[in-house]
């Protein structure tokens, strides 16, 4: 999800998320609450659409998730 | 008496210990980064943790090495500077102890660390640990009574994970795999280097660049792989 916002430059209406992150509307919300309890995406509202933000927290955890990945299939875990 | 302990030339014991202290940098810097992934996430993800334990045990190795040659190295001087025979004596009585305790405790964390991540890369193994573990004490054992021992197991060791990496850059075609192969089979060369060092003094010396060589190859990947991860997160962000 987080993958998403930031392939989107940061900012997504949360029906776009829904499709780009091919989740059911259900799981969008479960993840979606974590996301922002963990203060990782947050809320704006613009005129009348609702959009979702990637902080600077969850670009970090990008970040790292990305390195992590790297790691992983680099040295072989 | 004590130099005989000691396979390195009086002239580069100082960087010996020196190059050996660069080691145990690059092992805990990948240790530590592999210990904050395996945090990252928790779930399913035992093999960071156990890739971590591995170079934590190598880094561990590579200190008692590092303070068993120091005292050597420190008592040299003492007794050139003392040179009454009796107190002498005693000190390099005691040292010497010491320095078989230390290299014991040097070739035990070596062979464990790399047997872990030797397991750690063959996931589907179906090898006893137990019997393994056996035969690393015994070899660590006789290792106090012949160095030779030692480097061949871990030559061994080392060339089996440079095998594994080979198989891996087989199917990920990825220049840091194809790095951390070419960094393992300079390690597993160091190794057969140190072989004949009780033959030739100054093999020491090439045995001791080619590992500080296969780490700092080592350092390069890792930097790369970091590198890596940051520059895919920057392409998103664009």
């Amino acid at each position: 999800m987080l993958d998403s916002i930031q392939v989107k430059g940061g900012r997504i209406r949360q029906t776009h998320l829904m499709y780009k992150a091919n989740l059911s509307h259900n799981q969008l919300k479960l993840y979606l609450d974590d996301l922002l309890k963990s203060a990782m995406v947050q809320k704006v509202k613009n005129k009348n659409c609702t959009y979702l933000i990637i902080t600077d927290k969850g670009s970090e955890f990008l970040e790292k998730f990305r390195q992590m990945q790297e790691f992983e299939k680099s040295f072989g875990l | 008496m004590v130099t005989q302990v000691m396979f390195a030339p009086d002239w580069f014991a100082t960087s010996d210990i020196l190059l050996q202290g660069f080691s145990v940098l690059v092992l805990l810097l990948i240790a530590a980064f592999s210990l904050r992934f395996y945090f990252l996430k928790k779930e399913d993800n035992k093999n960071y943790l156990f890739f971590a334990v591995s170079f934590i045990l190598l880094a561990i190795s590579f200190l008692w090495k590092i303070v068993t040659d120091i005292t050597v190295v420190y008592d040299i001087v003492k007794a050139k500077q003392i040179g009454v025979l009796t107190i002498t004596y005693q000190t390099l009585y005691t040292e010497k102890l010491l320095f078989l305790a230390g290299h014991f405790a040097h070739y035990l964390f070596m062979l464990l660390g790399l047997y872990i991540l030797y397991v750690v890369l063959n996931r589907k193994s179906t090898m006893n640990h137990l019997f393994i573990l056996y035969f690393i004490i015994i070899t660590t054992i006789f290792s106090n009574f012949n160095y030779f021992i030692f480097h061949l197991t871990a030559f061994v060791l080392f060339l089996g994970i440079a095998y594994r990496y080979f198989i891996i850059y087989k199917s990920n075609k990825r220049k840091s795999t194809k790095l951390l192969f070419t960094s393992f089979c300079i390690l597993a060369l160091s190794q057969l280097l140190f072989m004949p060092v009780k033959l030739y003094v100054n093999i020491y010396v090439a045995a001791q660049i080619a590992q500080l060589a296969g780490f700092l190859l080592l350092l390069i990947t890792f930097i790369l792989v970091l590198y890596n991860g940051k520059k895919k997160s920057v392409k998103h962000n664009k």
